[in-house]
Parts: C-alpha cells; structure tokens; sequence
C-alpha cells in the first residue's frame, strides 16, 4: 500500500478519462444543437462535418492546403528563430547593442501580426512569401523574449561556481551560458511556434490563394458550412499535435528539467 | 597560474594566504563597491591577516561582520576598494582552479550529472582521464552509486558532497568554504564535518572555512579569526590546541568547553552590536 496526500489522485489515467468526456460532452451538445435546428449552413451535424472530412480526403484538397500551410508554418517559424536566438543573444551580451534596439524591438512588438497583412500584401503580393512574413512575424517576439531574458537571467552562483573551477571564456559559453538558457529558448520556440500557426490561418483568410485558411474563406462563401468546420478542426488538431510534440522533446533534450 | 602549476599534492609549501590592509565599501543602498558617492559602509575594515600553507583556518563572527566578502575577495570574485591579496607571493585578481569555492547553496550545475559537474573543474584545467578521477572522488565522499543522477535528485546533504568532491577533485591548495553546512539539518551537518575533517587530512591544503556557528568553527579548526562589527576587522585570533585527528567526542572535554565559553561571549559582543544598530551590512549581499 502506497501513502498518499490527501487532495492527490487516485487514478493516474483520471486527467485523461476526464479530458475524454469533456470531449465527448461537446460533441452531444452538439449532435442536440444540429437536432433541434435542422440547419446545415448555420448549424451542421457532426456527421455532415464527417463526410465533408472524409470527401476533402477523397479528392486530396485537404491534403494540399494543409502541406501549404505548414510550409508557410516552417518556413516563417525557422527563419524567425535564426533571426530572433543570435538577435537576444547578442543583446543579452553586448550593452550597447542593447540600448540601440530593445527599445525599437519593444516599441515593435505590441502591433498585432494581423496588422502587419497590408503591408505583407503591398510588398510580396498575394501568396507564399506574404504568407511567410507574417509566420515569421509571430513567432519572432515570443521567441526574441524568451531567448532574450533566459540569457540575461543566468544566475551569478553558477558563473561564480563556474569561474573557481577553472572555466574558459569557452567553457563558460559553451557549458554554462547556453545549457542554461536553453529551456527558456525553448519554451519560446514553443509559443512562437503556436503563434506563427495562429497567423498563418489569419493571413491566409486574406493574403493566399491556398492554404487551411483560404480553404475556410472560399467553403464560407459557398455557404459549405460542414468543410469550414473540417478546416476549422484540421487547424485544431496539427496545432495541439506541434505544441504536444515540442513539449514531449524537450524531456529528451533537457531531462534535468522533467525530474520525477 | 603560476601558482596552479606550482601545486603539489600533500605539501606544506604552497598556499600561504596573505591579507594585507583590505577595506571593502559599499554604498548604503545599493551595496556595491564604489569610489566615492553616497554614504559608504565598510564591509570590512583593514583587514590583515596571514594564514599558513596546510592550515585550517574558520572565520566566526555573527551576520554582517564581512566574513563571506573576505572570503569572496580571496576567491577572486570581489575586488577590495583598496589593499591586497596575495597566494604564494602572487596578488588574486580573479577567480582560479587553484581556490575553488564550496558555497552554502551547493551551485552545483542542474544541467550536468553529478559526474560531470565533479569532472568540470578538471576538464578546464587540462587533467587526463577526467571522469575517472570524478569518480574516484565521487567514491571518497560515498556518492559513486549516485554519479549519473542530477543534482536535483540528491538530498541537501548529498548535494553539498557533491559541491565538496567537486572542488577537491582539483586538489587545489587552497580551498574555500562560504558557510557550507548552513543549510544543512543539525545531524548531517555533524556528519559533513566530519568528512571535510577526513578529507583535508588526506589533502592537507590550506583552508579557510567561514561560519557563525562556534561549534562548528572549533570543532574543524587550527585556528579562529573572529570578526566584528563596527569596525568590520578582525577582534580575535585563536589557536585551537585540540589533538588530530578529532573525534566528534572531543567536543565534551573541558579545553573545547573553555575555548567555546571564550568565544561564546566574544561574539555575543559583536551579535548585539549588529542587532542593535539595524544598519549593518547584510550577510551575503555583494556585488554583482
């Protein structure tokens, strides 16, 4: 027999049990809302959204917006962490590189990466490289403010600890300074990476000719309300999917911090 | 560097630590070393004190008196506003492998096993086969089983031999020890003593050991340099005639029992003083 605190669970699976009838309840609230409305276009059924799922797969088009969006994704995302990671490194490490532009970072950062659609649209037109600007405008502050405080919050026990045992400039770089900045880096690729997927929906409504969000604009004004809610859940689904995958890397990449 | 590579194991030759007129100000608030500005309170006082190669030598003295910035200046962390430092004829200037410090929140690197945060130091410095001798050091403080664990995962106790195995697996000729046990439960402190004691005995460096607990202090020591407040300086300096190698017993014979009724109201003096006055400099904080 094990001891255990009053308040703790009893059933380890119980989160995942509970998680799957919060589910569950959603669906049957909805089965009775498209029940009582009888209305495909304002209301569809679960099973209309189904076989809107199951032709979307059929003929390869859900397919083809997906891997469009995702590109986009990527493509914004990586160029936004080799841009944002050197950018708050180096302004952690050099003083007045930092009084120069963390200001003007800052000053950036509140406009929304919706906002930034016009200008994406009158500089790269409509289509892929519109779309990437504003990825990769998402994910940039995130992972700029993550990266940028992880590394400047390094606390002055470890370098002293690390300096009376003999480390190098290298060393200190290499061994101290960047493995403790790393879960931090980390957790902002993390949100950077949900954003930039947030985004990329947003500029797609507006500024594509492809992709999971201009799959949604176009079913809308077909009044193709059960494939709107299929786009709608495809978004869901790969975004939680690269959020749970990041956070499932990490264990691996920094065991100290998943200790049991 | 020089001084590192002088280093020989055991010897009574190297690791001669002299202090000569150090003054430490800080700035009533801020509390970091300045030039002139503010009002100024000193951390420490012209400090002179010499300390033997192989000597093991405590700082005692209550909260606020300086001890640990003496220590962090000899580690090389803190620059004195004036006077000097010198190891073996050689002034410190910054911190060297040939000083390591244990600290009183272990800092032992989260990020690294507890091999590899032993084998730090020696990677650094250039040794051969650096993880079999962490773990050679590992084994001396009874830890070999738990070498691929992570800091996090040890006991405080555990954690803090780790801290020491680390700085001794450089068998350094100096070693300094920053309030080591003073997180420590009552019992594992006991014990910890005892290992150091151990240890420096098959060492024989120089150590400098800051605590405030008397007990601890007479029961590890050569020596005791008691410090005080207002002036921040030294108010007393003890030889402790007590035999080697000390059984944790020694502490009920009457010479420890006279020594400790001496210091006991020594720095019962002091303690008020920094009790009363409100405005002395707080234990721990430094510089940046």
């Amino acid at each position: 027999m094990t001891i255990r605190e009053f308040g703790s669970r009893a059933i380890p699976a119980a989160p995942w049990i509970c998680a799957l009838f919060g589910i569950l309840f959603f669906l049957a609230g909805w089965f009775l809302i498209a029940k009582t409305y009888q209305n495909p276009i304002l209301a569809p059924s679960p099973r209309e959204v189904a076989i809107s799922l199951i032709d979307l797969l059929r003929d390869g088009s859900l397919l083809r917006d997906w891997t469009a969006s995702l590109r986009r994704v990527l493509i914004g995302f990586f160029l936004a962490a080799g841009i944002s990671i050197p950018l708050a490194l180096l302004l952690s490490a050099v003083s007045p590189v930092r009084w120069l532009l963390l200001p003007l970072v800052n000053l950036l950062r509140p406009i929304p990466p919706i906002a930034w659609i016009p200008m994406a649209i009158l500089w790269f037109g409509i289509g892929d490289a519109s779309g990437c600007f504003i990825t990769s405008i998402a994910a940039f502050f995130p992972i700029f403010i993550s990266s940028f405080s992880a590394s400047t919050s390094i606390e002055t026990q470890y370098l002293r600890a690390a300096r009376c045992l003999g480390s190098t400039r290298w060393a200190l770089l290499t061994r101290i300074y960047l493995p403790s900045s790393l879960p931090g880096i980390w957790t902002g690729l993390r949100i950077g990476l949900g954003q930039s997927w947030m985004a990329v929906v947003t500029a797609e409504l507006i500024a594509a000719q492809s992709g999971l969000g201009y799959m949604i604009q176009a079913n809308r004004l077909q009044l193709e309300t059960p494939r709107v809610i299929v786009g709608m859940i495809t978004i869901a689904v790969t975004g939680t999917v690269m959020t749970a995958g990041l956070e499932r890397l990490s264990r691996h990449l920094f065991p100290w911090q998943h200790l049991p | 560097m020089a001084a590192f590579l002088g280093r020989s194991l055991g010897s009574t030759q190297t690791g001669k630590i002299s202090v000569r007129n150090v003054t430490v100000r800080f700035p009533a608030k801020a509390r970091r070393p300045t030039g002139t500005s503010g009002r100024l309170i000193a951390a420490l006082d012209g400090v002179n004190l010499t300390i033997q190669p192989g000597e093991f030598l405590s700082l005692l003295g209550p909260s606020g008196c300086g001890k640990s910035t003496l220590l962090n200046v000899m580690a090389g962390f803190l620059r004195p506003t004036s006077g000097e430092i010198e190891i073996d004829g050689i002034p410190v200037f910054e911190p060297s492998a040939s000083r390591p410090v244990v600290f009183q929140n272990h800092s032992l690197f989260p990020w690294m096993t507890v091999v590899e945060n032993v084998a730090f130091g020696l990677r650094n410095t250039g040794r051969s086969r650096p993880q079999e001798s962490a773990l050679r050091q590992l084994e001396h403080v009874g830890l070999r089983s738990q070498a691929d664990h992570y800091p996090a995962q040890l006991s405080g106790g555990m954690q803090q031999r780790v801290g020491l195995a680390r700085a001794l697996a450089l068998e350094p000729p100096v070693l300094l020890l920053d309030e080591p046990f003073g997180a420590l439960d009552a019992q594992t402190r006991l014990l910890m003593q005892e290992q150091l004691l151990r240890l420096w005995e098959k060492q024989g460096q120089t150590v400098v050991f800051v605590t405030h607990d008397i007990d601890e202090a007479i029961y590890l020591s050569d020596r005791i340099v008691v410090l005080g407040i207002h002036p921040n300086s030294p108010r007393g300096d003890f030889a402790i005639p007590l035999p080697r190698p000390r059984h944790p017993h020694i502490r009920h014979s009457p010479a420890y029992r006279e020594i400790y009724e001496t210091l006991f109201h020594l720095i019962r003096v002091e303690s008020l003083k920094s009790f009363s006055s409100g405005e002395a400099f707080p234990a721990g904080a430094s510089p940046a």
